[in-house]
């Protein structure tokens, strides 16, 4: 027998039921301009000085050069050492690194007569940029020496492609339905990677390809050796359940993070080729200890991005302060600008990207590259090996939103 | 390697915005309004996206961003009608019940919270638990919205018995 709560439960579904339906017009909801709106919104809150990461999904690695059998016999790794390692303190700024760029240009990107486009990649030589053109659909470019190169098709909506190699061979995801899926374009076709549920986020000059698998937000770590290689997963350290790998260097270094789920900070984890993973230390800043390290970008030797301090113990309120690591002893430096992305150049210099415009930082050195056009805000997507090559967009409202103008930086 | 924060927001946008579509449309049952809901929502997501480490369930989170951008916008309108009409007691609306534009003029006419509630328990099949969660209420005070709501609605609409439940029953899970 149904009690009085059900009874009137379905009463009241039937009482609603003529105002059940879906929305039938096609959607206005334009993210673009939210991302716009909501980047100033943080600026006014002053947050982080400017622009901040985060990283929902918490993200572990795996290193391309990983020895296999470490996969293959799933070892117990040992626990990571984010909550009892020694916190090394911030050292030094960031020792003498060769004078910063000169003599640097900025120039538009073509796009086929397409206004709104995006740099999304680039490779280490800076050749080779990636992109999405906004037609009446978005889909992807492909650009070689400042000219278009290829536009390649991927299969699935609201596709891009995050990373490439100084052999043009990009990785990248798309969705199809509510999921992604991961490709590589190489040799002028698009093919999908192996798995589903996949996003491909770097690709390495050897053709390893790191990214993460699951549902959004609850991803865990995954590689692929090639192009053509079966997916593999990347084991989580014991307690972690989520991650994803970001980034890979040259060497097979792999940067990521890494989160126990729920409410916990994700952090940095690195998978130093051909040995145990293990979580980044975290650093020291003026006496605070940061309760993680969010990873931007990775080389040989460092690794940049951003400690992350909870304020006072307050709810949903947090502060950054971007810092280096090096490898090699495991300790940080801080950098004489505090936004994001850090993206690293392996001659030291290190780009990045506040909204008022992308700078070069060299020791303690600060070089304000042009801007386009008058055109105020600014994301940076990528900075060569030899740090004379950057590219990014802008993100200036105009008449019609959000305009983005694709953008070369070239220094001497 | 990319943005690793724009792109984690993008691919939860992509997976959520259809959802978000569809509860805004059934809060407001408006298109276009619904869609200026979720453009607001999808705005305050990526301004507070930094610091949703610190949310255990992101998506419960959202919704309770946009239910709150439609009680906003509501409120605004509720004290405008009410200070434009007095405390409004209209009479029994004399047309169809089971006519939407109907229903829905009828819904117009409850207090927001009331609203949000009916909506969220009978139109998106929330449970009694989930929607205290989302109005950052107690159970118990989502009851009793419900059955204020109810009977409001009901007087409004005319509808004065209980209608029989036989051919409804297989409607709820």
């Amino acid at each position: 027998m149904r009690g009085g709560d059900e009874m009137t439960d379905e009463h009241a579904v039937r009482l609603l039921r003529p105002l059940r339906g879906e929305p039938e017009e096609p959607s206005r909801i334009d993210v673009p301009r939210a991302m716009t709106e909501g980047r100033k919104r943080r600026a006014l809150r002053r947050w982080s000085g400017g622009v901040a990461l985060i990283a929902l999904t918490s993200v572990t690695a795996g290193g391309g050069t990983l020895a296999m059998s470490a996969l293959r016999d799933e070892a117990p790794l040992p626990a990571p050492t984010t909550a009892v390692s020694v916190t090394p303190s911030v050292a030094a700024a960031v020792p003498a690194v060769p004078a910063g760029p000169s003599g640097c240009e900025v120039a538009r990107l073509p796009t086929d007569g397409v206004k709104k486009a995006l740099v999304t990649a680039g490779d280490p030589s800076g050749r080779y940029l990636a992109g999405r053109v906004y037609q009446s659909s978005v889909s992807t470019i492909i650009w070689k020496d400042g000219k278009i190169f290829a536009r390649p098709r991927m299969t699935g909506g609201d596709p891009s492609y995050e990373d490439i190699n100084t052999s043009g061979v990009a990785v990248g995801s798309a969705f199809i339905g509510e999921r992604q899926q991961a490709y590589v374009f190489r040799d002028g076709r698009v093919t999908a990677l192996d798995g589903q549920r996949t996003r491909a986020n770097a690709i390495n000059e050897a053709g390893v390809i790191v990214g993460a698998m699951g549902e959004v937000l609850e991803t865990v770590p995954v590689r692929w050796s090639s192009p053509g290689a079966k997916m593999e997963r990347l084991p989580l350290p014991a307690g972690y359940v989520e991650g994803q790998a970001d980034g890979i260097a040259e060497n097979g270094t792999v940067v990521g993070s890494i989160s126990k789920g729920g409410t916990d900070v994700p952090t940095a984890y690195l998978w130093p080729p051909g040995g145990a993973g293990y979580a980044m230390p975290l650093p020291t800043v003026k006496g605070v200890k940061a309760s993680g390290f969010w990873a931007e970008s990775i080389n040989d030797g460092w690794v940049a991005g951003r400690a992350v301090f909870e304020e006072d113990g307050k709810r949903g309120s947090r502060r950054f302060e971007s810092l280096r690591y090096r490898i090699a002893d495991r300790t940080y430096q801080s950098l004489p600008v505090n936004s994001y992305p850090a993206l690293l150049a392996d001659n030291g210099w290190i780009l990045m990207g506040p909204q008022a415009g992308p700078v070069v930082i060299a020791g303690s050195g600060v070089t304000e590259l042009p801007r386009y056009a008058r055109l105020k805000e600014y994301v940076i997507s990528s900075f060569s090996a030899d740090g004379r090559v950057a590219a990014g967009y802008t993100t200036d409202l105009d008449d019609e939103g959000v305009g983005n103008e694709p953008l070369l930086w070239t220094c001497r | 390697m990319p943005e690793r924060s724009d792109r984690d927001y993008l691919a939860f946008v992509h997976a959520r915005v259809a959802e978000l579509r569809r509860t805004a449309h059934l809060l407001c049952g408006d298109p276009h309004q619904a869609d200026d809901f979720v453009q607001e929502t999808l705005t305050k997501l990526y301004a507070r996206w930094p610091r949703l480490g610190q949310v255990e369930n992101v998506d419960a989170y959202v919704h309770t961003m946009l239910v709150r951008v439609f009680l906003d916008d509501r409120r605004r309108g509720w004290w405008k009608v009410r200070l434009l009409t007095g405390p409004p007691e209209p009479p029994p609306i004399e047309r169809n019940p089971e006519d939407g534009p109907v229903v829905r003029a009828a819904l117009a006419k409850l207090p927001p919270r009331q609203q949000a509630v009916l909506v969220l328990r009978y139109l998106c099949d929330k449970p009694v638990r989930e929607v205290a969660d989302l109005l950052r209420c107690s159970e118990g005070t989502v009851k009793s919205q419900t059955a204020h709501g109810l009977t409001r609605l009901r007087a409004l609409l005319g509808v004065t018995a209980l209608p029989p439940v036989a051919a409804v029953s297989q409607e709820r899970r």
